[in-house]
């Protein structure tokens, strides 16, 4: 852990933005859709870009909608995660950057989900001008309880889950993908267990710490960009609570909004619905 | 053509061409006219089997190069089915390209004779050098992997890229596009394999450590076989973390310091723009602490080249103890000065450390900070690139409070704010969690605190990162206490911090103490806690550097603990990358797996059961939103409001405790906080009690309750009268027998469409539907234009019509769609396409009365499905039909799309662009909209609006049985039912927000009919109060809400559909406006009925009062069901007997009963009635 990060390998390459063209190959970026505002769909942990399919013909008449994989999604390449650049959020926002930059994108709706959410929030702290607006799916600044704050969490449990996805991968996978899921829709829980499984498990396990260990609470504030919190009815990972403590602490102008659905990942279980929300998102900007 | 050999090989690296040459071999040997892909394959094979045994031994390809690497035999050994034995399905693998290749022209011997010079080699066939091109195009194309391809195959073929301009293709490139040829893959599946899995095993190499010589197998495919992902070189140095997962374990708790360390030096680099980094998040001190560490050790390699050599001063202490500034800025100044001579150094970063320390500091203080930042500032200036400054903060208020008391600072001086949101794990609780908390899950798996807090006393070894002070005189009062106990006490070294090595001592000199020292523990810690909190809260008073200190002290309980010595000891000598440490962690991990089963199922079933607890309180917040649709849930809705009021007041009391407790106290605070607010509500009830008296006198509006104009049928069966006049042509009645049957109109054929057979169209479409007439009209009227090919639309002849229903009455246009698919294609079942477009994904539709009678069969296929590719499967299996589709202006723009393209095209395309023939079909678009005629004001005026029948669901009912009172004296004139009418509650609606005690006394009575006289209900009013009173929350924010959905609604309404519907309303062939159907006379009529039963069985001196919510649900049944015999049943045989079972329970007190029919709003019903969505049995209480 020295720090020897001279490393040649091609992941370094991914950082250091001098090859963006190859960063966008690496991270399957793909512009669809004739608008001319620009929609950034980003996916959370567990999934791949494939997760907005059902959400994306919604929007392509609209928008140009961009679409990427993060990079430690099943998608891509392990070759790519390095465990030394991405033990941060910020390493992840680094590739967002890029990719909207390499695009020329210079202003541009963001839709994140989950770990994504986190990304947008840090993204749109170092970069406001870049950011119309925020819509954050089962967004949550910090997965554990602390104090005064119900992140949903306890450190124990998660640790236990941690070591449950050491010791079986597929098993806890099995598991998991219904409990995220949420809602009985079997195409939505065999998708994204799919997806889930495509993740090669360390660098599964090595993101689920990263997550489990940032927290955004201190830098809510910062945030200028109007925010628009989607929450479903019923997450196993974020709390009701946790949408308003977004909605108190967030800096810019934000709203809530609570969708009759359940589960963790609306735009599999229930897609025209989740879809429907975002179009009132974006469209009510003006306001 | 056939290309020569030579030069098929010069587009090869060295391993392909070896792999070329020997399928040459093998086609020459064979005497086959052309080397094939299926000779490469081949070869591939055979060259490969010779190293590995299991495979077969015929053919005997003997060239056997060394430089062919088994790329393609281990990937079918990965790709092969576990179904057969793979030493069977090798075999069988050779057997079926022996075949194949035995089945290929061989060359006469003529003929090879005769070849030219070179051609003792079967030139490449076209097959084969396409293969080559594509693989050429594809490496050319993806030059990453060719070199990711190149550096893990560090042979040969390194060196021929280089040389020749054009690309040399890889083995692995060249077998995977021979994979791709269709012979390949063909003599592949003969064999049981799928290239396409053949393909995927090359692309996707095992992990490194299987690619070592002896892994022969591929074990399952768990963490513990995966390196941390660098590859080769990782696996090959024996320094560096070798074994795959766990020292990646030690790997992953790296928790982004350096990451963090990395952002702060890149600020710190820049040229430009803000230079001076401001770290803030809750993990912001950790990073600070991380990046002086990272200085202190001289630890560049995370830092920009240009920082080399950079110093850190922290001036912290001197800002928290808030001595005059200026003497450590002097000293900065000097050493800087200093610097500035010899040109050494690239500067100083001063570190002012924690915000808060400043911002919370008293009035004097606010001078010296005043001065020290004044003085900072100047530094700044004449030092310019060689001084930075940092500070952090944990929140960022309490930056921004800082930069509200120096405004224009952070222009001042180039601040630039780093958001940290990394927390080390362990620490995370020990920053906001009293050391406890943190020992409560140590037991889970103890070694995951010491990994995690290995690094703090290393970090508090700096004697920067504390309150000095402080720290010295707690231990001191720590180290007297474990001198009561350990024999040897080492007074404190000045470089280690003591404990730990007061627990050297402990653990080497003295075995049995520390046994003792565990017994001992809790008294110690109790005691060490105690000494924390009194010197945190000194400390505080002092310094303001708890912090700190409590940092220090969470490492205390830990290092006491003999199983955490070792851990801390080794951490400190070695660091976290020690592979002893890693062993040990290995070695508990393993422990650990055995023990998860049980705790994971624990945690399943927790983390199951807390979302189970929130359910309730979700779904209200939900139903806050749906306006339509509050109304049922009110009760709910106020548990949950009440809640959130006391999760505003004290969050702490629901989120400091833990998940478990958490889950119990959920339910407890819901109900405690329930009650008071029910008292409340009781409160107004009994005033309205009281002031019924005076009802009499408020009944003002009587007259005031419009009828609607038209002429309510209602489902009567003497409607029909009503229409004779409007239709055309008079009606023989003898006609209508033949128009029951349906017509079984054929779409193609449009003659059957005449004038008589219009008249009987529209007699028997009339007679199925019972209402709307004039609609019924309008319909018949249009499908015969649109039949008689007079249409509006379109030159070409198409078969599909187009209608839209606008205007009110849900049921009524439903009917009039169904009524017209039995009428032309023949049976309301199988011809009837009925998709409610409102509803999104089948997600939990409510479950209302109205919507219960109709949909209920697709419910499970539709869940998850698109509304279009609904539509679509309907289409398909139904092709004749009418299609209706309710609510269009809800419409989502894939249906949008769809039916635009439709109506266009005569095609329906779904999501995934296959499209359905409409040309049978008959699409009805409706929409509660009306264009033209507005028939809006007529709806208001209604008592029973359409919306509240809609959201009417069906509950439990239950029978009260009140003794007399004296109000019913003064309103039991004649009338024996009654039924709190809907006036009031819409006057109830406009006045309660503003004022609820104004509102009980406008409260308006209204008296629907004159046989019936109304009675307010008292029910009634409560729930009105619940649904809009809520006590926990204040008016305005009501309002707000309110406005704010209802905008809402109405905005996304109007943004989405509204240009769209427009514009699509005008392309339909026929616009039929219905007309609102008139809830009122329904009532009427069924009170009328109720009465009646009522009268027979009680007589004429009680009362029987009926809720609202109970007439509408009643009216919501009449309304959607096809004929009122199931409700009449309802009313004899559920209703009737009730109130008989009532009497004999009332018969002790024989005089003035009232009675009081009511909904239980927290029951939905078990049993329904036959044939109507009413319950069973009501409730006698």
């Amino acid at each position: 852990m020295g720090g020897n990060s001279n490393n040649n390998n091609i992941s370094s390459a991914v950082g250091s933005g001098n090859s963006n063209a190859k960063l966008l190959q690496v991270l399957n970026v793909r512009v669809v859709g004739s608008g001319d505002r620009v929609l950034v769909l980003s996916h959370g942990f567990g999934t791949d870009q494939s997760a907005w399919n059902r959400v994306l013909p919604f929007f392509q008449r609209d928008y140009r909608v961009v679409l990427y994989d993060l990079v430690c999604a099943g998608s891509v390449n392990p070759d790519h995660f390095d465990f030394r650049r991405y033990t941060t959020l910020d390493a992840y926002v680094d590739d967002l950057l890029a990719i909207l930059d390499a695009l020329d994108v210079d202003r541009c709706f963001f839709v994140g989900h989950s770990v994504s959410a986190m990304i947008g929030i840090l993204a749109a702290i170092r970069r406001p001008q870049l950011f119309l607006k925020l819509i954050l799916i089962g967004a949550s600044p910090r997965f554990l309880n602390d104090g005064d704050y119900h992140g949903g969490f306890e450190r124990g449990e998660i640790e236990l889950v941690f070591a449950a996805m050491e010791a079986n991968y597929e098993a806890w996978v099995q598991g998991f993908a219904p409990l995220a899921v949420g809602a009985d829709v079997p195409a939505a829980v065999r998708e994204f267990s799919r997806t889930l499984f495509n993740m090669r498990p360390d660098i599964s396990l090595f993101v689920s710490r990263t997550v489990f260990n940032s927290d955004l609470r201190g830098v809510l504030g910062l945030v200028r960009a109007p925010c628009v919190v989607v929450q479903t009815a019923k997450d196993v990972s974020v709390p009701v609570s946790v949408a308003t403590y977004l909605k108190d602490h967030l800096g810019g102008r934000t709203t809530i909004d609570l969708l009759p659905i359940e589960g963790h990942l609306p735009h599999l279980s229930a897609p025209s619905v989740l879809a429907q929300a975002l179009r009132r998102c974006l469209t009510c900007h003006h306001r | 053509m056939p290309t020569p050999v030579s030069n098929a090989r010069a587009c090869l690296a060295a391993e392909a061409a070896a792999a070329l040459d020997d399928a040459v071999a093998v086609a020459r040997r064979r005497a086959h006219v052309q080397t094939t892909s299926l000779h490469v394959v081949y070869a591939l094979l055979h060259s490969s089997s010779a190293a590995a045994p299991a495979g077969g031994s015929g053919g005997g390809a003997g060239t056997s190069s060394a430089a062919s690497c088994p790329i393609l035999r281990d990937a079918l050994s990965r790709a092969r089915s576990s179904v057969y034995s793979p030493r069977l399905q090798f075999k069988a693998l050779d057997l079926c390209f022996g075949v194949a290749l035995d089945r290929l022209p061989s060359s006469s011997s003529g003929q090879r004779q005769t070849g030219e010079v070179g051609g003792d080699e079967p030139p490449v066939s076209n097959s084969l050098m396409a293969a080559i091109k594509r693989s050429q195009a594809n490496q050319r194309r993806n030059p990453e992997t060719f070199h990711l391809y190149q550096q893990q195959q560090q042979s040969a073929a390194a060196g021929g890229a280089s040389s020749f301009p054009g690309v040399k293709v890889e083995l692995q490139q060249l077998v995977l596009a021979i994979l791709d040829d269709p012979v390949v893959s063909r003599v592949f599946g003969d064999a049981g394999f799928r290239s396409t899995d053949i393909k995927f095993a090359i692309l996707r190499p095992p992990p490194p450590i299987l690619r070592f010589p002896r892994a022969t197998r591929c074990p399952p495919l768990f963490l513990c076989n995966f390196s941390a992902g660098d590859g080769f070189e990782a696996a090959l140095t024996p320094l560096r973390p070798v074994l795959p997962f766990s020292p990646a374990a030690g790997h992953l708790c790296s928790d982004g310091g350096d990451e963090n360390c990395r952002r702060i030096g890149d600020i710190l680099a820049r040229k430009e723009g803000g230079r001076n980094p401001m770290l803030v998040g809750v993990g912001a001190g950790e990073a600070a602490r991380d990046f002086h560490l990272a200085v202190e050790r001289q630890n560049w390699t995370i830092l920009p080249p240009e920082l080399r050599g950079i110093e850190l001063l922290s001036i912290e202490k001197a800002a928290v103890e808030l001595k005059p500034g200026s003497v450590d800025l002097s000293s900065v100044d000097a050493r800087l000065e200093e610097m500035g001579r010899k040109g050494e150094a690239p500067g100083v970063v001063l570190n002012i450390g924690d915000l808060k320390d400043m911002v919370d500091g008293n009035a004097e203080c606010d001078e010296r900070e005043r001065c020290l930042v004044s003085e900072l500032t100047r530094l700044l200036e004449v030092y310019h690139g060689r001084l930075w400054v940092m500070g952090w903060s944990a929140t960022y208020e309490t930056y921004m409070k800082f930069l509200s008391r120096h405004p224009l600072l952070d222009k001042d001086w180039n601040l630039q704010l780093l958001p940290i949101t990394s927390v080390r794990s362990g620490k995370g609780g020990s920053l906001t969690r009293p050391p406890s908390l943190m020992k409560s899950f140590v037991p889970l798996g103890g070694f995951f605190p010491t990994a995690y807090e290995s690094k703090d006393p290393l970090l508090s070894v700096h004697p920067s990162s504390r309150c000095q002070h402080c720290d010295e005189k707690y231990e001191e009062e720590v180290s007297i206490i474990l001198k009561g106990r350990s024999a040897s006490v080492d007074q404190r070294d000045a470089r280690l911090p003591f404990w730990l090595h007061q627990s050297n001592k402990v653990d080497l000199n003295d075995g049995s103490n520390a046994a003792k020292a565990e017994d001992d523990k809790t008294i110690l810690n109790a005691k060490i806690m105690e000494l924390q909190t009194k010197w945190n809260q000194n400390c505080q008073r002092l310094h303001n550097s708890c912090q700190r200190i409590t940092d220090n002290f969470s490492g205390i309980p830990c290092a006491l603990d003999p199983s955490c010595v070792l851990g801390v000891e080794r951490a400190c000598n070695k660091g976290s990358e020690n592979p002893d440490e890693t062993q040990n962690q290995r070695g508990f991990g393993t422990s650990l797996t055995m023990s998860v089963g049980t705790q994971k199922i624990s945690m399943a079933s927790q983390s199951i059961s807390l979302p189970s607890v929130m359910e309730p309180r979700n779904k209200d917040l939900l139903s806050k939103l749906q306006v339509k649709f509050s109304k049922s849930e009110q009760l709910q809705k106020e548990g949950f409001q009440s809640y959130q009021g006391d999760d505003h007041a004290s969050p702490s009391s629901v989120t400091s405790v833990t998940t478990d407790l958490v889950l119990g106290s959920l339910p407890e605070s819901l109900s405690k906080e329930e009650s008071p607010a029910s008292k409340v509500k009781e409160g107004p009830l009994k005033e309205h009690f009281s002031c019924l008296p005076s009802a009499d006198t408020v009944k003002t509006n009587v007259s005031g309750v419009p009828v609607s104009s038209f002429a309510y049928s209602g489902c009567h069966d003497s409607w029909a009268k009503s229409i004779y006049p409007s239709i055309p042509t008079q009606l023989s009645n003898g006609r209508t027998s033949t128009s029951d049957k349906p017509l079984l109109i054929s779409s193609s054929i449009g003659k059957k469409f005449g004038l008589s057979n219009y008249k009987s169209f529209c007699k028997s479409l009339i007679d199925k539907v019972g209402r709307q007439e004039d609609a019924a009209i309008a319909v018949s009227q249009a499908i015969f234009h649109c039949r008689a090919g007079e249409r509006r639309r379109g030159a070409n002849w198409r078969g599909d019509i187009w209608l839209s229903f606008n205007g009110p009455d849900k049921i009524g246009k439903r009917k009039v769609a169904a009524a017209l698919a039995e009428l032309i294609y023949g049976s309301r079942q199988d011809n009837f396409i009925c998709i409610d477009l409102s509803y999104q994904d089948g997600v939990a539709r409510p479950n209302t009365i109205c919507d219960q009678q109709e949909v209920s069969e697709n419910d499970v296929q539709s869940r998850g499905k698109l509304n279009t590719d609904l539509i679509a499967a309907e289409l398909r299996k139904k092709p004749h039909s009418v299609v209706f589709l309710d609510n269009v202006d809800k419409a989502d723009p894939l249906v949008q799309n769809s039916l635009s393209q439709a109506i266009h095209t005569g095609r329906f395309p779904d999501s995934h662009g296959r499209e359905f023939s409409i040309n049978n079909a008959i699409f009805i678009l409706s929409s509660g909209r009306t264009q033209g005629q507005n028939f809006s004001q007529k709806i208001d005026c209604n008592s029973f609006c359409e919306e509240t029948i809609l959201a009417a669901q069906s509950w439990q009912m239950k029978i009260f049985l009140e003794p007399s009172q004296e109000h019913i004296s003064s309103s039991s004139k004649s009338n024996k039912v009654s039924c709190a009418s809907s006036q009031e509650l819409r006057y109830n609606q406009v006045y309660l927000q503003t004022d609820f005690s104004r509102k009980r006394k406008l409260d308006v009575y209204d008296d629907c009919n004159s046989h019936c006289e109304t009675l307010i209900s008292p029910k009634r009013a409560r729930t009105v109060s619940k649904e809009f009173l809520d006590l926990n929350l204040p008016v305005e924010e009501i309002e707000a809400n309110d406005h704010d959905s209802s905008s809402h609604g109405e905005y996304s309404k109007s943004q989405n559909s509204d240009p769209w519907i427009k514009e699509f309303f005008d392309l339909v062939d026929a616009t039929i406006n219905f007309r609102p159907f008139d809830f009122d006379a329904l009532a009427k009529n069924l009170l009328k009925d109720i009465s009646h039963i009522f009268c027979r069985a009680f007589g004429s001196e009680s009362l029987l009062e009926i809720d609202q919510k109970v007439m509408e649900e009643i009216l919501a049944v009449a309304w959607s069901l096809e004929d009122r015999g199931a409700l009449d049943n309802w009313f004899e045989q559920v209703l009737g007997r009730s109130i008989i079972k009532a009497k004999h329970w009332s018969n002790l007190s024989s005089h003035h009963n009232v009675l009081r029919l009511v909904a239980c709003e927290d029951a939905s019903v078990d049993k329904y009635a036959p044939g109507v969505l009413l319950p069973l049995e009501i409730i006698i209480n």
